[in-house]
């Protein structure tokens, strides 16, 4: 999604500036999506998630162009910035950072990479404190360069609609193994306190992955599994719907770079409960936009999850203040003009 | 905890009356309240009448008077047991817009088969036996929790229909012969217990666990009765683990145990665990500490004979979770003391079920109402010597039957000395199921053994065929661990333990909660593979010691399995000697039960000639029946 929001960004940025751009992206194998891969494009190519041609195509471009400014999507790329030094152009190099990739120290080629850049884009307060600690990378060079809303996410007008009965509590969320830190679990786990205290609610849950058959036994287990529903992959329609329903949107994760669902359910006015770690505060305001809970403490999820549920009030002011929040901070304008503002200081 | 009895059927002299004795003889199982219902015949609708005898445990007050009817008079019912998840059901109806007037489980189960009828069945989490009268058909229902954990008995005869928490309520009616139950004998002799349906009187029968009846008046004035069973695939677990490994169940297990744990603290009243040091036990308490910060009163009973006694692991249990521990310290003297009311306070003869009386006498003297005990781990987490046995003879039944029987009977005649070789070739004769291994390891008596016992030699004896009390999907089961621990549920445990704890606690007003035999908890278990139980680990009950983790300290876990058991060889050899060997003296009694007096005399005899190798527990058996008939003046 993000890569998404900034081809568009960037190609429109390029149109406007008389810029062309060649994008090379690692893992796609389908055509460009014209809607947001169009203005001053010059070429646009996959790699198929092989790193060999990506290294290849990118020495073949490097190689037979002049660039000024070269954009390196994620850390793992990084170190191809301390190529752009054999080139003649000497072009700016810009990397951008999210989340679990950079909390932690980093191997020595990525860190001298990073030293190397012109600047580095962190997408939340939280990774830029974090590449600070781990890089010693002067606070300057970094700058936060929140996620957006999909510009072509379409907003109910209606957006706080009435609870449905039995209310439903939603999670958007990949559930691999490697992603138990998004807290679906502790949700699963609060459910007993939740239903015995606020009544019957269905818990829906959007996503896939080979943690499943593990939630599913867990549902099993606490004798919820009948408030449960894993509804598995869904087309964007669908999604849109579970969100238009929802009376609460809930992912109390350990450790999200920023939490671009979020914002997806603040676009329908409804209240969020996220995880107090990593980069989800600086898209939840603690009471405000959003709530905040300790990802282990499934008694404090339940008593949130019930407070949200028996006080209509506090759920239409919360999702209201969400929604402003995210037309005031996250949507595509905003983004685009961050990115201009990044262009325009590293090629002035 | 309760106890309900009912009567159903015209022209029944003094019915009231009766219901009301039938009534006073469940006093023990309720001694706060009691209550009853009567509506007289009309039409085609015939007399009914409720009786109910209170336990108070949930909402102390008026409002939880029994029997019970919904506002507008529709429904009444009266009820036995705990729902545990019942402020989650309240929450569901009055989000229906069901609106209570009490704080009890009571009136949410009555609203709920207002609202769902039967179907309310599957809702449930927890222990019970209820019924429930349609005020506008006159049709009632009643039915038993999934496992058996609560006990229900009932007697038809043309056109009368009596129902009671115990066998001695319907006795107590003056409506049902005091006769003894042939395949009920049959069945004693076998296990030591009667299996369900069956009871020790002819006519009386127990309500299978996992079941309902339905009592429905007919326009010719006579009635329906229909017993369905609401478990079906219930039982044979959730087909929703495909993809599910061991090491994520252990987890879920572990999450499924604390909560279990938690509903079953529900109560108005003061409660604690029994505490024998054992790791079933140990695991409830660990678990407590998880999902309470109060801090629980345990109780352990100490023999003073140190041998007995598992007092120190105990101790060391209670100390680690910090309870506030009670050691209830008796004597030999004070032990044998007891025994002629243990044996009084059976409901049915059994040959268990004394340490029970015991222990709840003790808990119940401390001041507590509510006890929880860790009833099922043995069956749901593999824990019976059964279990290795079975996978043994997985193994043996790959030689032909021809060769196996061979072998058994020429075996059978040099070698055949202790009760252990005796079953060994009745296994390696067999056709090698689950059910017969379950079957064989539970035998008190075998058939060969049974037949002298009788008149005639058991001329014409048919031994009830263990078979018939089981699912038959257990029988299937290619899962062999699983299919024990089915058998081991429906047979042992809901027989013998479930049985032998409720009238022994009851006996005392003391609640007794099994946390592991909880509808989720089984069908969760009962879900995983078999080989994740057991296979290759020589630990006992290996998924549960993974599911406990760190929470139990290791030596806790590596004990050895130990029975919490009396020495009753001993004193039947001292002690006891004179009154047993009075009762074995008494011909007429065992005549009068259909047991030829001289077999039965030399089932005594062989034990006092070798005490060891014969055992306790057959000479036992037949002590408690003669003794049990003979207070209850049962006859053939």
């Amino acid at each position: 999604m993000f890569c998404r929001a900034f081809s568009l960004a960037a190609g429109r940025w390029a149109k406007r500036n008389g810029a062309t751009l060649d994008t090379l992206v690692l893992n796609d194998y389908a055509a460009p999506d014209e809607r947001y891969v169009n203005g001053g494009f010059n070429s646009y190519s996959g790699a198929k998630k092989s790193k060999a041609s990506l290294i290849r195509q990118y020495l073949s471009h490097s190689l037979t162009t002049r660039y000024d400014l070269i954009v390196f999507g994620h850390v793992y790329l990084s170190p191809l910035v301390l190529l752009t030094r054999l080139s003649a152009s000497r072009p700016r190099s810009v990397v951008m950072t999210y989340g679990i990739e950079v909390w932690h120290p980093l191997s020595s080629i990525q860190n001298q990479a990073l030293h190397h850049a012109d600047m580095v884009l962190a997408i939340s307060d939280y990774t830029k404190a974090q590449l600070i600690e781990h890089t010693a990378l002067p606070a300057e060079k970094i700058k936060i360069f929140p996620c957006t809303l999909d510009p072509y996410w379409n907003q109910s007008p209606a957006a706080v609609s009435p609870q449905s009965s039995p209310p439903k509590i939603l999670s958007v969320s990949r559930m691999n193994k490697e992603d138990r830190y998004k807290g679906i679990d502790s949700v699963i786990r609060s459910l007993p306190a939740v239903v015995e205290q606020a009544g019957p609610i269905e818990y829906r849950i959007v996503g896939q992955g080979d943690d499943v058959p593990r939630l599913r036994a867990l549902a099993a287990g606490l004798g919820v599994s009948r408030y449960v529903k894993f509804l598995g992959g869904v087309d964007d329609k669908e999604l849109r719907e579970h969100y238009q329903h929802c009376s609460l949107f809930v992912m109390p994760s350990k450790k999200e770079g920023f939490g671009i669902v979020f914002l997806e359910a603040m676009a329908y006015g409804k209240p969020v409960i996220g995880g107090a770690h990593g980069g989800t505060p600086s898209v939840i305001e603690d009471k405000e936009t959003g709530i905040l809970v300790d990802n282990a403490d499934v008694e404090g999820i339940a008593g949130k999850i019930i407070m949200l549920l028996n006080d209509d009030s506090m759920r239409e002011r919360i999702g209201e203040a969400g929604r402003q929040r995210l037309e005031d901070e996250f949507m595509f304008p905003k983004f685009q003009q961050n990115l201009n503002e990044v262009f325009q200081t590293l090629l002035s | 905890m309760c106890g309900i009895a009912g009567i159903i059927g015209n022209q029944v002299p003094d019915a009231t009356e009766r219901l009301e004795r039938m009534s006073n003889t469940l006093i023990h199982r309720g001694p706060d309240d009691a209550g009853m219902s009567v509506w007289p015949s009309n039409g085609h609708v015939p007399f009914t009448a409720f009786a109910h005898r209170r336990l108070s445990i949930i909402d102390l007050s008026k409002a939880g008077h029994q029997p019970m009817a919904t506002r507008d008079g529709h429904f009444s019912i009266i009820f036995n047991g705990e729902i545990y998840n019942y402020l989650t059901l309240r929450r569901e109806l009055q989000a229906e817009g069901v609106e209570f007037t009490s704080q009890t489980d009571t009136e949410v189960l009555l609203q709920l088969y207002a609202r769902h009828g039967a179907s309310c069945l599957h809702m449930l989490r927890g222990m019970f036996a209820f019924a429930i009268r349609n005020n506008e058909t006159g049709a009632v229902f009643i039915t038993r929790d999934h496992l058996g954990i609560k006990p229900l008995y009932f007697y038809e005869n043309d056109g009368l229909f009596l129902f009671a928490s115990e066998l001695r309520g319907l006795l107590a009616s003056g409506l049902v012969p005091r006769r003894l139950n042939r395949p009920g004998l049959i069945s004693y002799l076998q296990t030591g217990s009667i299996a369900s349906p069956d009871t020790i009187i002819e006519g009386i029968r127990q309500l299978s666990p996992g079941n309902y009846m339905t009592i429905v008046p007919l326009a010719n004035g006579r009635q329906e009765v229909r017993t369905i069973s609401y478990t079906g695939e219930w039982l044979s677990g959730s087909a929703s683990m495909s993809g599910l490994d061991r090491s994520s169940a252990v987890e879920a297990l572990r999450e499924a145990l604390k909560e279990s744990v938690r509903v079953h603290l529900v109560s108005d009243v003061p409660l604690g665990p029994f505490l024998s040091g054992g790791i079933d036990s140990s695991a409830i308490v660990a678990l407590m500490s998880q999902v309470t910060d109060a801090r629980p009163k345990t109780f352990s009973v100490v023999f003073e004979e140190e041998k007995f006694s598992e007092a120190i692991h105990a101790r060391r249990v209670a100390k680690k979770f910090s309870t506030e521990h009670h050691e209830i310290h008796l004597s030999e003297e004070q032990l044998l003391e007891m025994l002629p009311a243990a044996i009084a306070a059976e409901d049915q003869p059994t040959m268990d079920g004394i340490n029970t009386y015991v222990v709840s006498k003790a808990v119940r003297e401390a001041g507590i109402t509510v006890a929880l005990s860790g009833l099922g781990g043995d069956e749901l987490f593999a824990g019976y010597p059964t279990f290795r046995r079975a996978l043994r003879m997985q193994s043996v039944a790959r030689f032909p039957s021809a060769l196996r029987q061979g072998v058994s009977a020429v075996g059978s005649r040099v070698w055949n000395r202790t009760v252990q070789q005796k079953k060994m070739w009745q296994l390696l004769a067999s056709e090698g199921s689950s059910a017969v291994a379950c079957a064989v390891s539970r035998q008190l008596f075998a058939i060969d053994e049974i037949a002298p016992l009788l008149p005639n030699n058991g001329h014409k004896f048919a031994a009830a065929d263990p078979d018939l009390s089981w699912p038959e999907d257990s029988l299937q089961s290619d899962d062999r661990i699983n299919a024990v621990s089915i058998c081991e549920l429906r047979g042992y445990m809901s027989n013998t333990l479930l049985r032998d704890t409720d009238f022994m606690s009851m006996a005392h007003s003391l609640e007794v909660r099994v946390p592991f035999v909880d509808a989720e908890i089984v069908r969760f278990v009962l879900g995983l593979p078999g080989a994740w139980k057991l296979n290759g680990d020589k630990r006992q009950k290996p998924l549960l010691q993974d599911a406990l983790g760190d929470l139990l300290p290791q030596e806790v876990m590596l004990r050895p399995k130990m029975g919490f058991t009396l020495p009753l060889e001993t004193w039947m050899q001292s002690r006891l000697h004179d009154e047993i060997e009075a009762t074995f003296d008494d011909d007429i009694q065992f005549q009068s039960i259909g047991l030829r007096p001289t077999a039965v005399r030399e089932v005594w005899n062989q034990f006092l000639h070798a005490p060891h190798r014969i055992g306790w527990s057959r000479p036992w058996a037949l002590y408690v029946l003669g003794k049990w008939c003979a207070n209850h003046q049962i006859t053939l």
